[in-house]
């Protein structure tokens, strides 16, 4: 037996995010599905960490699966599209890309000022984003002036830095947006 | 402007591989890659004999484990087998499974 990994994902907290997810109506829910998939329904799992961890000790590199006593299983791109909810068909396939979002385009989804966002700028790990918290501060913001189309936008933005694209905690990298706008 | 942009699907499962990697080269503590969605493909794998349902993505969202320890769930998925295993969850509407490679079975992917 090998010795056991050590493995700490990233905490995130999410309970805000799903009290501000439910002032959504059903139609706005299902507007936020056609456009992101299956993030709502992520987002209210209760994660059982240890079992991922104890999945985890199983997977062997040099084979990129995970080997079990009598067999091996690896998640599958088919797998992953029907989870997430988002059909691969007849959308851009993935290409490597390292490139921020522009603060012109944050701004110009989010409805936040540029000079407030250059000033809520933080870096982690050469990139940069903002915090969790100040996004979500906003989005009660939205809730709360009725703008449900920027509400899903802004929601969607902060579930994919948080829950698609954990990078740190209270921490959405402009890094990984570029998967919802170039 | 805004226009529609990428499909984020790929890159996901590509991040866990790479988290995977990392952890087992000891690189890295931190696992940097959506634990959720990995959650959700593990619970549909073992639903038959865990939540004791034919298991749908909607359920696997809704169900809750019951609470154990972390060594029972060590030894849980020690126990896993070919035989308890779900090869084919419900909710995955393929007809077509590679299995073999011109009668060679276990033939590594990737």
């Amino acid at each position: 037996m090998k010795k056991k990994l050590k493995y700490e994902p990233i905490r995130n907290n999410f309970s805000n995010l799903r009290e501000l997810s439910r002032k959504l109506k059903s139609i706005q829910k299902a507007a936020f599905r056609r456009k992101y998939g299956n993030l709502l329904g992520l987002l209210e799992l209760d994660i059982e960490m240890d079992i991922v961890t104890a999945l985890a000790q199983y997977y062997d590199s040099s084979m990129r699966c995970f080997l079990f006593q009598d067999f091996q299983l690896i998640p599958t791109i088919e797998e992953y599209e029907q989870i997430l909810d988002l059909p691969l068909g007849g959308g851009i396939p993935y290409r490597h890309c390292e490139q921020h979002s522009s603060i012109l385009t944050i701004s110009s989804i989010t409805k936040i000022p540029q000079d407030v966002l250059k000033s809520r700028l933080i870096s982690v790990r050469n990139t940069r984003g903002f915090s969790q918290r100040f996004l979500e501060a906003h989005l009660l913001q939205l809730s709360i002036k009725e703008d449900w189309e920027t509400f899903i936008d802004v929601l969607a933005l902060i579930l994919y830095g948080t829950l698609l694209f954990p990078y740190s905690n209270d921490y959405v990298s402009m890094l990984l947006l570029i998967y919802l706008w170039l | 402007m805004r226009t529609r942009s990428e499909n984020p699907v790929t890159r996901v499962l590509a991040d866990t591989y790479l988290a995977l990697d990392l952890c087992y080269e000891r690189k890295v503590k931190k696992m940097l890659c959506s634990v959720h969605v990995l959650y959700v493909w593990l619970m549909a794998r073992i639903s038959d004999n865990i939540l004791g349902v034919k298991c749908s993505i909607e359920l696997v969202t809704r169900k809750k484990l019951d609470k154990r320890s972390r060594k029972d769930w060590a030894l849980f998925v020690a126990g896993l087998n070919q035989k308890n295993i779900v090869w084919q969850p419900s909710w995955q509407q393929r007809s077509k499974l590679i299995y073999s490679c011109e009668g060679f079975p276990n033939v590594p992917l990737m």
